[in-house]
């Protein structure tokens, strides 16, 4: 009898942990709860970079490097005529508007997790910056996605956007309930979830960091996804270093491609202008593995930033980083440290004091 | 769904369960069913319309076979290999067909290029088409009566443990166990859990870890010394081995769980002291499919030795071209076809030589045997032929260049070890059952821990997946 009762048991909690890591929504709650807690059930967390947190390398201090982001208010002395719209990613979400120069308003929206809807307004100089890391460049810039996510908000209530491309998270019309889509049914980070709700807690932490160190004082490999670097002072993202993949600063990308992307990044110029705004920018911010080894890198982004077909205006930090004579990355973090991030936002604010010229002609 | 992955763990876990809680035979053919049905749209959904399309087809062609007389029921098997073929052929080599047109035009410089089509291979159709017409040819033959329950024949071809990559099974040996209910027996569930462990093992300890050297040296090969080459070559003979066997052991484990028996696959190939003894045990299921279905009807050995070594040639051949539309693997098969036409029949007692493999002479030929198999996977690896000529003129012209392999020289030990303790316990301990339960206690342990702490986890794709 007891034996029946544990299988049964076994069976529902089995099911319970499937359907729980294949719902986005209940992963959602849980780790908005989890992340936040330091308990024993919380999620293993490392102030330490996000690499070294990927790695479980809480015990392998030389890659170990806190945020030390510092932003200073710059002067600014000239009228304010920019209104900068700006679509990112984790680079730039801590930005605050006031690190931004001669701006009068800044709205900022991280991709793949919030739309940019946008009503602009006319009596300002409307500026739109699509900031990206060099690995999602390839797959994000294949298409237009971005239509999708940056977008006039009038015009996407009356349906006038109708004629994009549509996200990849179609909902089965008709099948499925509201609110749940084929992505709950097979989640494609499902294996990411169970292991998660599995194995990510506080209280497993040591085993598993334990194992992490082991593997580097053996192997001097860091596991999973995470890489040393050559010069053995940095930990990358693996994916970024392979030499057949999407994400990689290594794979080699022919000439057609880097003109289909241009093309694209050209495509998405001509429909932001068309929609009203004044200028529209693009910054790539360098794969670590670019600007920590660069031999054999594939120049993905001189290329695109230097095509001479290209119409998108650029925000450029590469040159700038290969140059620089202090790091510019954090040591155990896929994240730019205090020095790149100064780089990129003089960048900028370079950007937007012409931006407030052009305006005030 | 991937074997080693997390969510065939707690599935895995799920359907065990509920299978032994169900207490009679059609509950448990339509759970697996169900749950078969889950594991292949883990991958791609839609795909299962392409498979369901099939079974139904061969499930009618079955059935009509049976009972038609005269030539209708070679029409009606011919309609069911031509289903079979024609989506495997359109699916799987239509691209790789235009594509040879294409570059035809290219070189007559004619300006014509027609357009490829975007389509993903549907993962295991080559596994589960073979499985297929396994059941309607074995039924022409009157060696198979058709199977009228079409869940369970839905099932025999679906049965997720070897839905995706084998052993392509035949209908005698799985249809009568579809239709056996047998309790809960703890003798099986042991067997099968430790057959399970160790491919595990194989897979993510072994197979996974190479895999890191192998795609360095592969992916700069270019810049890799003559002997990084070799050492790539030879870690990716035992990584495809760990990977695919380690596949197979998880697979005839999960089936063997439930009681279910399926055929064996490999019986330790890289200790065969030539090509033929080496076909005779890699592979079996694939390689028993094409001699029963593909050698024999060509005629075999019965119309001469000049036709016997051209229907080997060309089973060598379909088999390269089975296992993907590139030009590599019609290489590799053509390659493999040539030395067994030359092999076949001189080999008379491979299994008595590989229990002596320790006497020198025989070492010789293993050894040899073993490196000559391992230069063929060179075009099996490489993404084109012109790439596997160069990494193989890399390795004899001793060429110049990094030393590195991905691995520092503690791993490549610690690999070497885990490869030799790997064939070791292979061939002094091929079973996995254990009598005593506290034996399979601590084996569970030890093997569970030395995945954990040894494991490479990074949800690699199985090699053979992509077949």
């Amino acid at each position: 009898m007891g034996k029946k009762i544990a299988r049964d048991i076994l069976i529902l909690l089995g099911l319970a942990l499937l359907v729980i890591s294949n719902v986005r929504k209940y992963m959602e709650q849980i780790s908005n709860t989890r992340n936040e807690s330091n308990g024993w059930w919380g999620a293993h967390h490392s102030p330490e970079g996000d690499l070294v947190q990927m790695g479980y390398l809480d015990y392998v201090t030389k890659f170990h490097s806190l945020i030390d982001y510092k932003f200073v208010k710059p002067a600014w002395n000239g009228p304010k005529h920019v209104a900068l719209y700006a679509q990112g990613d984790s680079y730039i979400w801590k930005v605050p508007d006031t690190a931004y120069a001669g701006i009068t308003s800044y709205k900022f929206a991280w991709r793949f997790q919030h739309d940019l809807a946008y009503t602009l307004d006319t009596s300002k100089r409307n500026v739109l910056l699509i900031e990206m890391a060099e690995r999602y460049v390839r797959g994000y810039f294949n298409a237009t996605g971005i239509f999708n996510e940056v977008y006039d908000s009038a015009k996407k209530a009356q349906g006038l956007a109708a004629n994009i491309p549509v996200r990849s998270n179609v909902k089965l019309a008709g099948i499925l309930p509201d609110g749940i889509s084929k992505d709950d049914i097979f989640n494609p980070n499902i294996n990411q979830n169970l292991e998660y709700n599995i194995f990510n807690y506080n209280f497993l932490n040591p085993v598993r960091s334990y194992k992490a160190l082991m593997t580097y004082c053996l192997f001097h490999r860091a596991s999973g996804q995470v890489a040393i670097a050559d010069n053995d002072d940095y930990l990358l993202l693996a994916t970024t270093l392979l030499p057949a993949h999407g994400n990689s600063s290594y794979e080699r990308i022919g000439d057609k491609y880097i003109g289909q992307y241009v093309q694209t990044l050209n495509t998405i110029y001509d429909h932001y202008k068309a929609d009203g705004f004044d200028e529209v920018y693009i910054s790539i911010i360098p794969n670590p593995a670019t600007i920590v080894q660069p031999k054999g890198y594939n120049n993905m982004i001189p290329r695109i930033e230097q095509s001479p077909n290209l119409k998108m205006k650029v925000v450029s930090v590469y040159d700038a980083y290969r140059n620089a004579t202090n790091i510019v990355y954090r040591r155990g973090d896929t994240h730019w440290n205090n020095n790149g991030l100064q780089i990129w936002l003089q960048k900028v604010n370079e950007m937007l004091a012409a931006e407030n010229h052009k305006a005030s002609r | 769904m991937l074997f080693n992955s997390l969510q065939f763990l707690v599935f895995f876990l799920v359907v065990t369960l509920w299978f032994f809680r169900i207490k009679s035979q059609k509950g448990r053919i339509w759970l697996l069913l169900l749950a078969s049905c889950y594991f292949y749209m883990a991958f791609i959904p839609v795909y299962v319309i392409i498979l369901g399309g099939t079974i139904v087809i061969d499930y009618i062609a079955g059935i009509q076979i049976a009972k038609k007389r005269g030539k209708s029921r070679k029409v009606w098997l011919i309609a069911s290999i031509i289903a079979n073929v024609g989506i495997l052929a359109f699916f799987k080599y239509f691209n790789f067909f235009i594509s040879n047109i294409n570059d035809s035009f290219k070189l007559l410089h004619t300006g014509r290029d027609i357009p490829l089509l975007h389509i993903i291979l549907p993962i295991g159709l080559s596994f589960h088409t073979f499985q297929a017409m396994s059941y309607t040819i074995e039924v022409y033959r009157g060696k198979q009566p058709p199977e009228h329950n079409f869940v369970t024949y839905a099932l025999y071809v679906m049965f997720y443990p070897q839905l995706v990559a084998g052993p392509i099974e035949r209908p005698q040996n799985v249809l009568p166990q579809l239709h056996e209910y047998r309790p809960y027996n703890w003798d099986n569930v042991k067997e099968g859990l430790a057959r399970m462990l160790w491919g595990f093992f194989k897979k993510v300890v072994i197979a996974d870890r190479l895999a890191m050297a192998v795609d360095y040296v592969f992916g700069r090969y270019e810049h890799a010394s003559a002997l990084a080459l070799f050492i790539g070559a030879v870690l990716y003979s035992f990584q495809i081995y760990c990977d695919f066997s380690g596949y197979s052991d998880i697979g005839i484990g999960a089936a063997r769980v439930m009681n279910i028996k399926l055929m064996e696959n490999f019986n330790q190939p890289y200790i065969a002291r030539n090509i033929t003894g080496f076909w005779a045990c890699w592979h079996i299921s694939l390689s028993t499919w094409f001699r029963d279905y593909v050698y024999i009807p060509l005629g075999g050995n019965r119309k001469g030795e000049a036709r016997r070594k051209r229907n080997i040639f060309i089973t060598f051949l379909l088999s390269g071209l089975w296992h993907g539309a590139n030009w590599t693997f019609i290489a590799w098969g053509a390659l493999h076809g040539t030395l067994v036409t030359f092999f076949h029949g001189r080999a008379k007692d491979t299994k008595g030589e590989k229990s002596r493999f320790h006497r020198p002479k025989v070492l010789l030929f293993v050894v040899a045997n073993f490196l000559l198999v391992t230069l063929f996977w060179i075009f099996f690896r490489a993404e084109n032929v012109h790439k596997a000529l160069s990494y193989i003129g890399g390795i004899f012209s001793l060429k110049q260049g990094s030393n590195r392999i991905g691995l520092n020289a503690t791993e490549l030990i610690f690999s070497l070890v885990l490869i030799v303790a790997m064939m070791w316990r292979e061939n002094r301990r091929p079973g996995h059952f254990i009598r005593s339960n506290k034996l399979f206690g601590w084996y569970v342990t030890a093997i569970v821990a030395v995945c954990y702490f040894f494991g490479v986890f990074s949800e690699n794709q199985f090699i053979y997946f992509q077949f």
